[in-house]
C-alpha cells in the first residue's frame, strides 16, 4: 500500500496535490538542471507528477518520495532526450540559437541563471552533473544518490568526486571554461 | 549525513532560475492534464501531453522583470523553444513593420514569422524546402502576408535536385513552389526580385569568368510559375558577383516595367575622372533591355579636405561600388556607395538624384573609423536614410548633407528602423538586435520559437 494512499492529504489535498506542494520544486529543479530549458522542465515535470499519480499505488515506501520522484525525473528526462523529436529540437535550437564561439544556448542558462557557480555546474558533463546536484542541491546521501541513478553507493562516490574536482578546477581558474565540458 | 561542503556547494543548495520554476500555473496545468488521462497505461509522449495541454504557457524575463503570458491556441503537437535568435551565416531579418516581420534562420534554411515584434515567431518553412534538403539564396518579403524564397540544392543533397521557387500569400502557412530548371548549376547564385506579379531573377554564372553571356535574366509574370528569359544582362559576372544578400537593394523595380539595377564592383577610376565600366542600369521595358546611366558621378576625392571633386586627378580614391540602390520613382533614386584608398581608409558617400540621372548630388561622406564588409544603408526614402559604417550607426534626415552618428557596443552588419524609436539589426555573428530608444542601445532579442507538429518526424 503506498504511502500516499493511506497518508491524509492535507487541508484537504489529493494526493497528486499534495506531491506537487511538496516536492514539485525539487522535480523541477532536477529536470531543469538536466536539460536546462526552461520550458522542456515545465515538459518533463509534468509528466513526471502525471507518471507518479498512475504509479502511486505501486510506490513501496522503500525509498524516500522525494528520491522516488527523482529518480522518475532522470528516467523521465532520458527518455526525453532520446525521443528523436526532442533530439531533432534540440538540435533546431542549437541551430536557432547556436553561435560559434560561445554557444547562445549557453548565454541563454546564463541569463536566467545568474549565480555563476550555478553556470559553472550546469557546464559539467550530464553524468557529473547529476550527481552534483543531487549531492549540493537535494541533499541527497551518497546511498540516495546511488539509488536515483541505479547504480553503486561506490560508483555515486567516485563521480562525487570528479564533479567536485572538476568544479574546484574551474573555479580556481576563475573562468568559465566548462564550453568544452559539454 | 553529516556532509561538509565548501562555500561553492552551498551556493548550489539554492537555485533561482529567472522565468522558470515550479510554478501555480504549472500545478494547475498538470492537474488539468491528470484529469485527462483515460487509463494508467496510456502513452504520456510529448504529443499526447501537447495535446492534452490546449494552451502553452509562455514565460520570458523581461529586463530583469518576470513576464508571463498564456497563448492561446496553441496547436497540439508544437513545442515552444526560446533564446537569442540568431540568424546563421546566410540568415536574414526583414521586419515589415514594428510588429509583423520574417526571419531566414538557420543559414537560410528555416523560415520564421512574428506578429508581435520578434518575441515570437512561428515556422513557416516550405516541407519541400525542408525535405529536399534545400537552402535559400535569396528572398523578397514583399508584405507581412508574402513572401518569395529562391531555394538552392545545398551540397551534398539527392542528386538531380534543382533550384526551386517558393512562394507564399499566408505568412507562411502555404506556399506554391515551380522548379527552376534553367538555372546553370547548384553553385549559380541568383539574385530574385518582385513587383507585383512579375517577377525577374537573375543567373549569375559567376565561374565562366568575365562574360556577359554568362548572366541570364528571366522573368515571371504568373506568380513564378513560368519563366522566361529576358536577356543577358548588360555587366561582366564578376561585378555582379558581390551582387548577393549583402547588397539587399542592386537591383529595385519602382514599376512591373521600370527598375534600376547597381553593380557594387568598379574598376579603379583613373586620373581622369574616366569611367570605363557603367555602375547603373535602368530599364523601361521590364528588364528585356538595360541601358547604362552615363551620368553617373565620377568618383575622385581630396585626401586634403575629403571631399568630392569630379574630373580631376587630385587624391583619387578607389571606387568601391554601390552598396545599395534605391528607387522611388522613374526620377528620384539613390545610390550608396563606397570608396577605399590606401592609408585613408574607407569612406561611405550617397549620391541621389531627381531628374532621372541627368544630375547627381553627394551627401557628405560618412567614414567609419573601422571597415567592415557589411557597410549597410537602410532607405526609408530619398532623405531618411541609415548607414552602419564601422561600430556607428549613421543617420541623416536630409539626403546625406548632414549626419548624426551613434556608436554601437555591439558590432552591427544590417539594421531596418520601422520608426524613429525601433529598429531591428543583426551583429556579424548573426545575432539579432532590437532597439528601442532610436539606434542608442541594443538588446539581443529574446525569443520564442513554436515549432510545429510536422517537424516531428514520428
Amino acid at each position: 500500500m503506498s504511502p500516499f494512499v493511506n497518508h491524509k492529504p492535507h487541508h484537504g489535498q489529493d494526493p497528486l496535490s499534495e506531491l506537487m506542494h511538496t516536492y514539485g520544486q525539487d522535480v523541477w529543479n532536477f529536470a531543469f538542471s538536466l536539460c536546462s530549458k526552461r520550458e522542456l522542465a515545465d515538459d518533463i515535470t509534468q509528466d513526471v507528477f502525471l507518471k507518479a499519480f498512475r504509479h502511486l499505488d505501486t510506490f513501496r515506501g522503500q525509498s524516500s518520495a522525494k528520491t522516488w520522484l527523482l529518480s522518475i525525473t532522470r528516467n523521465t528526462v532520458r527518455d526525453y532526450m532520446r525521443q528523436a523529436f526532442v533530439r531533432r529540437v534540440t538540435l533546431v535550437e542549437q541551430l536557432f540559437f547556436a553561435g560559434e564561439a560561445r554557444s547562445a544556448e549557453s548565454e541563454a542558462v546564463d541569463a536566467i541563471v545568474t549565480d555563476d557557480v550555478w553556470q559553472l555546474a550546469l557546464r559539467l558533463p550530464a553524468k557529473l552533473r547529476e550527481v552534483l546536484i543531487l549531492y549540493a542541491h537535494h541533499q541527497l546521501s551518497t546511498a540516495e544518490i546511488a539509488q536515483v541513478l541505479h547504480t553503486t553507493e561506490g560508483a555515486a562516490k567516485a563521480r562525487l568526486h570528479r564533479a567536485r574536482t572538476k568544479m574546484k578546477e574551474w573555479l580556481e581558474g576563475g573562468g568559465k571554461d566548462g564550453e568544452t565540458a559539454r | 549525513m553529516a556532509k561538509q561542503q565548501d562555500e561553492w556547494e552551498s551556493r548550489l543548495s539554492d537555485l533561482h532560475v529567472q522565468g522558470g520554476g515550479f510554478s501555480e500555473v504549472l500545478m494547475q496545468r498538470i492537474l488539468r492534464a491528470s484529469r485527462k488521462q483515460p487509463s494508467r497505461n496510456r502513452s504520456l509522449r510529448w504529443k499526447s501531453l501537447s495535446a492534452a495541454v490546449a494552451m502553452v504557457m509562455i514565460v520570458g524575463a523581461v529586463g530583469g522583470g518576470l513576464l508571463r503570458q498564456h497563448h492561446q491556441g496553441a496547436a497540439p503537437g508544437t513545442l515552444t523553444v526560446s533564446g537569442p535568435l540568431v540568424l546563421g551565416n546566410g540568415g536574414t531579418l526583414h521586419m515589415v513593420d514594428a510588429s509583423t516581420g520574417w526571419a531566414l534562420a538557420q543559414g537560410g534554411t528555416q523560415v520564421l514569422h512574428t506578429n508581435n515584434g520578434g518575441a515570437y515567431w512561428t515556422v513557416g518553412t516550405p516541407r519541400q524546402l525542408m525535405s529536399l534538403a534545400l537552402k535559400v539564396q535569396d528572398e523578397v518579403f514583399i508584405n507581412g502576408r508574402e513572401a518569395w524564397l529562391a531555394a538552392q540544392p545545398t551540397d551534398g543533397s539527392n542528386p538531380g535536385t534543382e533550384w526551386m521557387l517558393f512562394r507564399t500569400t499566408n505568412a507562411g502557412k502555404d506556399w506554391t513552389s515551380s522548379i527552376l530548371p534553367f538555372v546553370h548549376d547548384a553553385s549559380a547564385q541568383v539574385k530574385l526580385n518582385v513587383s507585383g506579379q512579375t517577377a525577374y531573377l537573375a543567373d549569375l554564372n559567376v565561374r565562366q569568368g568575365v562574360n556577359a553571356s554568362n548572366v541570364k535574366l528571366y522573368q515571371s509574370t504568373d506568380g513564378g510559375v513560368q519563366w522566361h528569359v529576358l536577356s543577358s544582362a548588360p555587366v561582366n559576372p564578376n561585378q555582379f558577383s558581390k551582387v548577393t544578400r549583402d547588397v539587399p537593394n542592386a537591383i529595385d523595380f519602382w514599376s512591373a516595367e521600370n527598375g534600376l539595377m547597381a553593380t557594387p564592383v568598379n574598376p579603379v577610376v583613373n586620373a581622369a575622372g574616366s569611367q570605363t565600366t557603367p555602375v547603373v542600369f535602368s530599364t523601361s521595358d521590364g528588364g528585356r533591355t538595360w541601358k547604362p546611366i552615363r551620368s553617373f558621378p565620377l568618383a575622385v576625392w581630396s585626401a586634403k579636405d575629403r571631399s568630392i571633386y569630379q574630373g580631376t586627378g587630385a587624391g583619387m580614391y578607389q571606387y568601391n561600388g554601390a552598396r545599395s540602390i534605391y528607387a522611388e520613382n522613374g526620377q528620384s533614386f539613390a545610390v550608396g556607395t563606397q570608396y577605399y584608398r590606401d592609408g585613408l581608409g574607407w569612406v561611405d558617400v550617397l549620391w541621389t538624384t531627381h531628374d532621372g540621372g541627368d544630375s547627381w548630388q553627394a551627401s557628405r561622406g560618412v567614414w567609419p573609423s573601422a571597415h567592415i564588409i557589411g557597410d549597410a544603408y537602410d532607405f526609408e526614402d530619398m532623405t531618411h536614410v541609415d548607414l552602419i559604417a564601422g561600430q556607428r550607426l549613421y543617420r541623416t534626415q536630409d539626403g546625406g548633407r548632414q549626419w548624426t552618428s551613434i556608436p554601437l557596443k555591439v558590432q552591427l552588419q544590417q539594421v531596418q528602423f520601422m520608426n524613429s524609436k525601433v529598429g531591428y539589426g543583426w551583429s556579424l555573428q548573426d545575432i539579432v538586435y532590437k532597439t528601442v530608444d532610436g539606434g542608442r542601445t541594443w538588446q539581443a532579442l529574446q525569443t520564442q520559437i513554436q515549432l510545429r507538429n510536422e517537424d516531428n518526424p514520428s
